[in-house]
């Protein structure tokens, strides 16, 4: 008598390759959304438009300690700060007074123009209250030459970064003096740190 | 004595499963086979199936006759009935390697154009895909499992033919 041929195993055998490759597509496509999910992110972030163009964002560390920002810039009559948030050019959205009232411990003060006025500008730091010294506060200038224009935008470029050191109560100090040029690049040979006072300035 | 015994199992095994086909119908599940882009496939497999239950039957009826004329102290020859019944067994075959190739076909859809330049399209695309290969797996495999049941239930009577057969003659 002939013997049988086992079917079942054949069967098996391909269920088995099957499955198999049924699992590596799904590995595959696992990656595929992890993939698409980093782009969606990127694509979020390349979206985000900033409120302005020239923007000045200044942190330093959680706490009680409050640091004022100033700054001025070509055109602008009276230097912008806590007192006079609203200018020509330049516009401080927030005076942050340390922890109080503040919903997180963060702890930035943060300032835009509306479009590239090329000219000098002169960032100045302010210790309002410092129970805590000294306080290192960073500094970050950069800038979206596109925000508020319609169509594709370019993405937002970091131009300066510095760190000042505030080392007693009511000190005010220049965190850097630049010069902006038309096509939104600073110019090197213009930055300077200069004490330039802002907050009792007057024009 | 009973006759037509195989027929009658055979029947009620297939009845339980059209039963099974019959209630996914009603809840929408089989709507993968005739609706999704794994149709083609699914009715393809389909199409195996129901000429290997066609075959079935026809090889079930022959081997339920010589059943009947053994227990009617006949003589029989059974010596050709497991050649003649493995075609049955290989529509298994047919049914998973159809199967197989439908997830080669999934998987082609989905990695066709793959670009992580264009990540959401991508990603699109491959979802058919996997519905397709994963469609073809289910569809295939259920089948498969059917087909085998009833290829095993016609074996052991064509077994048994033959053990009866030789203790007879």
């Amino acid at each position: 008598m002939q013997d049988e041929h086992d079917y079942g195993d054949e069967i098996n055998g391909i269920a088995f390759r099957d499955i198999l490759l049924n699992t590596l597509l799904g590995v595959f496509a696992i990656l595929v959304a992890v993939i698409t999910m980093i782009k969606m992110e990127q694509q979020a972030k390349a979206t985000a438009e900033p409120p302005g163009n020239l923007m000045v964002t200044i942190t330093w560390p959680s706490g009680p300690t409050d640091v004022d920002l100033w700054l001025d810039g070509p055109a602008e009559p009276v230097p912008i700060g806590y007192s006079n948030k609203n200018g020509v050019l330049w516009n401080l959205l927030r005076d942050d007074l340390g922890d109080m009232p503040d919903a997180t411990p963060l702890n930035f003060e943060n300032a835009f123009t509306r479009g590239v006025v090329p000219g000098e500008y002169t960032v100045g730091l302010h210790c309002y209250r410092c129970p805590v010294l000294p306080v290192p506060v960073d500094v970050e200038i950069s800038l979206n030459k596109d925000a508020g224009k319609k169509g594709e935008k370019s993405p937002t470029k970091i131009l300066v970064t510095t760190k000042v050191e505030l080392t007693r109560q009511g000190q005010e100090r220049t965190a850097i003096n630049f010069k902006l040029n038309a096509d939104g690049s600073i110019d090197p040979e213009s930055m300077n740190s200069v004490f330039k006072p802002l907050r009792s300035a007057k024009k | 004595m009973l006759n037509n015994l195989l027929i009658y199992r055979l029947l009620i095994l297939n009845m339980i499963g059209f039963a099974i086909v019959a209630w996914a119908y009603i809840k929408g599940h089989l709507e993968i086979i005739f609706k999704g882009d794994a149709a083609i496939l699914g009715a393809i497999m389909v199409a195996v199936f129901l000429a290997g239950l066609v075959s079935l039957f026809i090889r079930a009826s022959k081997v339920s006759t010589a059943l009947n004329d053994l227990k009617a102290g006949r003589a029989v020859n059974p010596a050709k009935f497991s050649i003649k019944n493995s075609h049955i067994g290989y529509t298994g075959v047919v049914l998973a390697t159809i199967g197989l190739i439908g997830n080669l076909i999934g998987m082609v859809m989905a990695v066709h154009g793959f670009s992580s330049a264009d990540a959401q399209a991508s990603a699109d695309r491959m979802a058919v895909g996997m519905e397709v290969a994963f469609s073809a797996t289910l569809i295939s495999l259920s089948l498969a499992l059917w087909m085998g049941i009833n290829f095993q239930m016609l074996k052991t009577a064509t077994s048994l033919l033959m053990v009866d057969a030789r203790d007879a003659g």
